[in-house]
């Protein structure tokens, strides 16, 4: 489905809105909306709520021969998948979109040219085997702000994954199940977390976290992919405007802060879901369900009587060999009829 | 065959749901039957593609989506059985050149996944408002080695040399079957058994549409 | 006149026949097409079959291919089965072909192969952790007129049991393996899992072997597999109408009636083949 134009009337309000400092939403100019990590019962599964935008990403693993140029590296694999569930706009299968496109390069190059996860870790025998670690995020919701929603929950997805551990004996590798061994966690030397700023009247007003009604009407964007260590790994100007220098630094100093902001809330959650797991406690999706909504129910696991069913079924296998009898006997009785 | 003794057999997990989880589609539902949680939406009845429009009814157009990697041919089938149960569900013919459009998101996979997955779709169906003809409540249930009938099985239940898996989905006015999937190895008298206590237990199912409904409309 | 009131009105022109408990090409409801099954029909193949359901043809060719073991499964070969349906079998296909038929087609099959155990996969593994057998199942539609799973079904046993695999020797010191061609045995085959579909019309009539007119028509389908006499390996319906469980019986019993024509197809046709050598 094509995407439907905004009216002048609310691109007109929603900038008069901002040049007098305000938001729809209600928040401050440098604020984020709502975040919460949810992780799920795999490992490397993790969904990343911010506002309305949902982005969950699974992290998966497998064995494969290396790339030819690096031999003793493993392969990190960044995938978004728009689902035609998160937008009417989005199409189903098939081509991805430039949108799509732009998404999963400026995610493949926080990820991969940060060299936040340490590929040569993931070497299992130089030239003949190495991991082949793969990113898949899929976006459910599309509220705007897809970028620092994809990249925090596919680095959060990073963190939380474990690989199976191998042990190698001559030309020999062994996979070891889950039983056998305890999962390895990846290293991640640091982890790079995208922040997207919002331009409108050619860069004089900027908002941190644009919604999807401000990224329609906004001129241009620019995106700084950053670890807490203050470091930039990527940063990406589009759009048709021009902005000052000055602009971008203060950008920047904006970065460090919300780095820092999220850097926190991925830890916390991360260490939650371990101790909610070590302890026994429900962890995953259900247990993020909140039952006080209206739209949430529970029903708990009712014990379902079975009396009887056995002599149902056997009725139900004996009534039909009757009635095959019948139909075989009806039958014989026609052919016979007919050969008379 | 035996009956299930323990009344951990022969009862479904704990339901879990959440209606209108998304903003942007027209109906949704994340459901977690246990850990198994998947997440449906619905868009439409809506514009159509015109190389796909159907003049006397809507297209069904079903996407399902796997946690990792591109779609394989189990995707395919799942569609299939997801699209054949929703044709007949929703009234097709009253809504001639539009698109209904129904999305499933695997979230996590622990056990009686095709059920959870149909038992989502008609979640967020319901919740689309679109006017149906039934609902529909799909119970999964496994016999395993010993010949022991087992509602609901998990993930690792699953995995064990079971001698057969077999899925039932029923319609909400008869709770006659309107689809069913079972492989393994089975005698027909052990078919009928297990339809019947899925059957039974689609009871739990239906109930719990009904209350998440007056929950989410009162 | 016929005709005509066929295309305005196929459907009444349908259930005017079934109330008489015919099908407009004469079978009844119960009546299913006449098969003829030709096993080894490609000399390139390891083992082959062509089965013609009525007007469907399908194609099944099996390719026996030497691989490297899975390091996951070291004691198995491994088994690949895919349909397809070649645009050139219907008129249907070319505008719209149907994105989910083939490919649920082939995971039919696939789940065909390891429920019904006809193979054992470690039969195929030649060399533990080293070598194995890599069977290729294509089956292909050439012509498509209803019914496709069945004569899948039919096609790719009949294959299997037409396989032959040549022996293999091991050269312990240099570790090369050699192929015999001259001295083949046949793939071991564990059971005959059967197939029969049937249709369901106007929510309530049923019969078997539905032709493609008769599944543009049907509200819903059930596919019964029987095992042996007394076990069903799978039962498929995918949506569609609802049946009551003594219905589902009704199935069930049909697929038993079938199975032994089937047997009996399958048997003559690998006797003709026998004869032939």
């Amino acid at each position: 489905m094509r995407d439907i134009p905004f009216s002048n009337c609310e691109r007109d309000f929603i900038i008069q809105a901002i040049e007098q400092r305000s938001r729809l939403d209600g928040r401050g100019v440098y604020d984020y909306r709502k975040m919460q990590l949810t992780f799920g019962e795999d490992r490397g599964c993790c969904q990343m709520e911010l506002g309305n935008s949902i982005v969950m990403t699974q992290v998966s693993c497998e064995v494969t021969p290396p790339k030819q140029t690096r031999p003793s590296e493993g392969i990190l694999f960044v995938n978004v998948e728009l689902s035609p569930m998160a937008s009417p706009t989005f199409e189903p299968g098939g081509r991805m979109s430039d949108f799509g496109v732009e998404l999963n390069r400026l995610l493949e190059r926080c990820l991969k040219e940060s060299r936040c996860v340490d590929t040569e870790s993931l070497c299992i025998m130089a030239g003949l085997k190495v991991w082949t670690i793969r990113v898949d995020c899929h976006v459910l919701n599309y509220d705007g702000n897809l970028v620092d929603c994809c990249s925090a929950s596919a680095i959060a997805a990073l963190a939380h994954f474990r690989r199976p551990d191998v042990s190698v004996s001559g030309e020999e590798v062994t996979i070891h199940t889950l039983d056998e061994r305890d999962p390895i966690p990846l290293s991640i030397h640091h982890m790079p977390l995208c922040v997207t700023f919002a331009f409108f009247s050619q860069g004089k007003y900027l908002l941190v976290d644009p919604s999807l009604k401000e990224e329609k009407v906004m001129d241009g964007k620019m995106v700084i992919g950053m670890n807490k260590h203050r470091e930039i790994c990527t940063l990406q100007m589009s759009g048709n405007m021009l902005i000052m220098k000055d602009q971008v630094l203060r950008c920047s100093n904006i970065a460090v802060v919300k780095v820092t902001e999220i850097t926190e809330l991925i830890q916390k959650s991360l260490q939650a879901d371990s101790l909610a797991r070590s302890k026994g406690q429900p962890f995953g999706f259900p247990a993020a369900i909140e039952t006080r909504k209206v739209t949430a129910n529970e029903k708990k696991s009712e014990v379902i009587d079975v009396v009887g069913i056995e002599e149902k079924a056997e009725q139900i296998v004996q009534c039909a060999e009757e009635s095959d009898e019948e139909r075989r006997r009806r039958r014989k009785k026609r052919r016979r009829r007919r050969l008379e | 065959m035996m009956l299930p003794t323990g009344s951990e057999q022969c009862q479904l997990r704990k339901m879990l749901g959440e209606l209108s989880r998304l903003s942007q589609p027209d109906g949704s539902a994340m459901l977690c039957q246990g850990t198994s949680t998947s997440l449906a939406a619905v868009y439409g009845p809506r514009d159509v593609r015109i190389s796909k429009e159907l003049v006397d009814r809507a297209t069904m157009d079903i996407v399902y989506k796997p946690k990792t990697g591109l779609p394989g041919n189990d995707a395919r089938f799942l569609e299939r059985i997801i699209r054949s149960t929703c044709e007949n569900m929703i009234l097709v013919k009253q809504h001639p050149r539009t698109s209904i459009d129904v999305i499933v998101q695997e979230m996590q996979d622990s056990g009686s996944y095709l059920s959870c997955c149909l038992n989502a779709v008609t979640l967020a169906l319901l919740d689309a408002c679109l006017p149906l003809k039934y609902t529909v409540a799909a119970v999964t249930c496994i016999i395993n080695r010993e010949g022991e009938l087992h509602l609901d099985p998990t993930k690792s239940q699953e995995a064990e040399l079971n001698q057969a898996h077999m899925t039932f989905v029923f319609d909400s006015i008869d709770r006659n079957v309107i689809a069913c999937y079972a492989q393994g190895c089975y005698t027909t008298q052990q078919y009928h058994t297990c339809l019947m206590a899925c059957q039974a237990a689609s009871k739990e199912v239906f109930s719990y549409y009904r209350e998440a409904l007056t929950k989410k409309l009162t | 006149m016929a005709v005509d009131f066929k295309t305005s009105l196929p459907f009444e022109y349908y259930s005017r026949f079934l109330e008489q408990d015919v099908r407009p090409d004469g079978r009844d409801l119960g009546g299913i097409r006449p098969t003829t099954l030709n096993v080894g029909s490609i000399d390139t193949a390891d083992g082959s079959a062509l089965v013609k359901l009525g007007n469907t043809c399908i194609l099944c060719g099996i390719k026996a291919e030497m691989v490297a073991s899975n390091p996951e499964t070291p004691e198995q070969g491994i088994v690949d089965s895919s349909v397809s349906l070649l645009p050139m079998s219907t008129p249907q296909f070319r505008d719209r072909p149907p994105v989910d038929l083939a490919p649920s087609c082939t995971h039919f099959i696939e789940q065909l192969l390891t429920c019904s155990g006809c193979l054992d996969l470690k039969d195929l593994c030649i060399e533990k952790g080293k070598h194995a057998w890599n069977l290729h199942c294509d089956l292909m539609c050439l012509d498509y007129d209803g019914n496709v799973l069945d004569a899948c079904c039919l096609a790719l046993i009949a294959a299997l049991k037409n396989t032959v695999l040549p022996k293999v020797t091991i050269d312990e010191e240099s570790g090369t393996v050699k192929l015999d061609a001259k001295e083949k045995h046949p793939l071991s085959v564990n059971a005959v899992p059967v197939s029969t579909t049937l249709a369901i019309f106007a929510d309530k009539v049923l019969f078997v072997d539905p032709t493609q007119e008769e599944e543009s028509l049907a509200t819903g389908f059930i596919t019964v597999v029987t095992k042996d006499d007394d076990h069903i390996c799978m039962t498929y319906k995918p949506g569609g109408s609802s049946v009551q469980p003594s219905q589902m019986q009704d199935c069930i019993k049909r697929s038993q009636h079938r199975r032994p024509e089937v047997l009996q197809l399958i048997r003559q046709a690998l006797l003709t083949v026998e004869a032939e050598r």
